[in-house]
């Protein structure tokens, strides 16, 4: 199933609470990939948003300066409602499988979705394939 | 951490800890025979002193084991910075580690991510060594098949999949050491798995996870290339016994391995195949390896 892209503007509708659900420390460990979603980020205004297939609003970006724990990297936050309960956590890893499908088709090169599927049926991951 | 009642029937030793370098490390040191070498056992990539647990009971009417757990592992601290993770990293804590403990002769058992680590420590101070038990590992820069394969090792630590694979679903812990285990039935039974579990309840206690297979060179000018060919540059000046003990059944580090090793190291027995076993040897071979450790305690009592 492809990434559901919204706007920033729908994304907001939702209410204003974010929590971390994904945090990558080293994008650049393979720099293609920090090359592709540094791309997209930059045309999109720095930040990407997205619905998941439970219909839980995601938002993609850098982490901002002034982390309190220093780090940096890119994130991805849930967006939720004030009061409203975070979704379960396989349903929140069943939202995120269609966002990793799409960076590794949009990396490329010799990181196949093929790859990705397989890999994700060997460790079971939520979202994957059930077998390799 | 509280260790639960049912893991402490199997892990029953007493917990320890000491400072290094601002990082609390834990550590178990059993038996007090202090005329022979200390067993120093280092463990690999997603385990802890948990992985001997079944070892070390079968050497200490013999000899001192002492087995730590590396920051980000068992029940040591966790950095919360993936760059804090790197091989020069663990190798300083660990050399600092067996230096404050005072041991003057040690014989180390390697496996995984322990080769490097013990490798590393041994090159730098060979007079304090007594031998080697080497087991399922490596310690040079060229990476093994399986490492260099994009299905699936480097598909599942690329960027943001490993952050889902490895710190949200726990993929090493929950599905790797199954598949790399032999004796797969006592590894589902409760115990041994909430063993495993236990240090790793957060993505932010998993960390230290992931940022070991981005430590693994693959190419000239990768982080540790220089490192790890400096290691295997030094394997033939080692002059102290080393034992092989090689699981067949692992496809991370195959039997060839054990052939590099013993064709690099000058003292070094012909490696002992385990026809059963896979990467996680001492889940399937917890008895070969003490007689292995023994035979070398025995050595060193000479």
């Amino acid at each position: 199933m492809a990434v559901q892209w919204i706007s920033k503007q729908e994304a907001e509708k939702v209410g204003p609470r974010e929590e971390r659900v994904l945090l990558e420390q080293t994008p650049g460990h393979y720099p293609e990939f920090e090359d592709f979603l540094g791309k997209e980020l930059e045309k999109k205004g720095g930040r990407l948003f997205f619905r998941g297939v439970s219909g839980a609003v995601y938002s993609v970006g850098w982490l901002p300066e002034g982390d309190p724990d220093e780090l940096r990297g890119i994130e991805v936050t849930i967006r939720t409602a004030t009061g409203s309960s975070m979704p379960s956590m396989e349903t929140i890893d069943l939202d995120l499988w269609p966002f990793l499908e799409w960076l590794i088709e949009g990396t490329g090169g010799e990181w196949t979705l093929k790859a990705l599927r397989q890999t994700g049926a060997i460790y079971r991951v939520p979202g994957a394939p059930e077998r390799a | 951490m509280e260790i639960p009642q049912h893991v402490r029937r199997i892990y029953p030793f007493q917990s320890r800890w000491m400072e290094v370098q601002g990082h609390r490390v834990h550590y178990v040191d059993e038996g007090e025979e202090e005329s022979k070498p200390t067993v120093v056992l280092l463990h690999g990539n997603p385990t802890w002193s948990f992985l001997y647990r079944e070892i070390i009971p079968r050497i200490t009417h013999k000899c001192r084991a002492v087995a730590p757990d590396y920051p980000g592992f068992g029940l040591s601290d966790k950095p919360l910075n993936e760059r804090w993770y790197t091989l020069e990293n663990h190798t300083r804590i660990f050399t600092e580690f067996i230096e404050r403990l005072g041991l003057k002769k040690v014989i180390l058992v390697v496996q995984d991510w322990g080769g490097p680590i013990g490798v590393g420590f041994a090159i730098k101070h060979p007079d304090r060594m007594a031998g080697m038990v080497i087991m399922n590992t490596w310690a040079w820069p060229e990476p093994s098949v399986f490492h260099a394969s994009v299905l699936p090792w480097r598909m599942m630590h690329a960027p943001l999949v490993g952050a889902h694979f490895f710190l949200r679903r726990n993929i090493l812990v929950e599905r790797g050491l199954y598949l790399s285990t032999e004796n797969r039935e006592k590894l589902k039974a409760g115990a041994v798995l909430d063993g495993y579990r236990l240090p790793f309840s957060s993505p932010a206690s998993r960390i230290g996870m992931l940022a070991f297979p981005r430590n693994i060179p693959l190419k000239p000018g990768d982080l540790n290339w220089d490192r790890m060919a400096e290691m295997k540059a030094a394997l033939p000046t080692l002059r102290f016994p080393c034992r092989l003990l090689w699981g067949e059944k692992d496809n991370v580090f195959p039997a060839e391995n054990a052939q590099k090793f013993q064709d690099l190291l000058p003292n070094c027995t012909s490696p002992r195949m385990i026809p059963h076993g896979r990467h996680f040897i001492q889940e399937d071979a917890p008895m070969e390896i003490a007689e292995e450790i023994l035979a070398l305690v025995d050595e060193g009592d000479g």
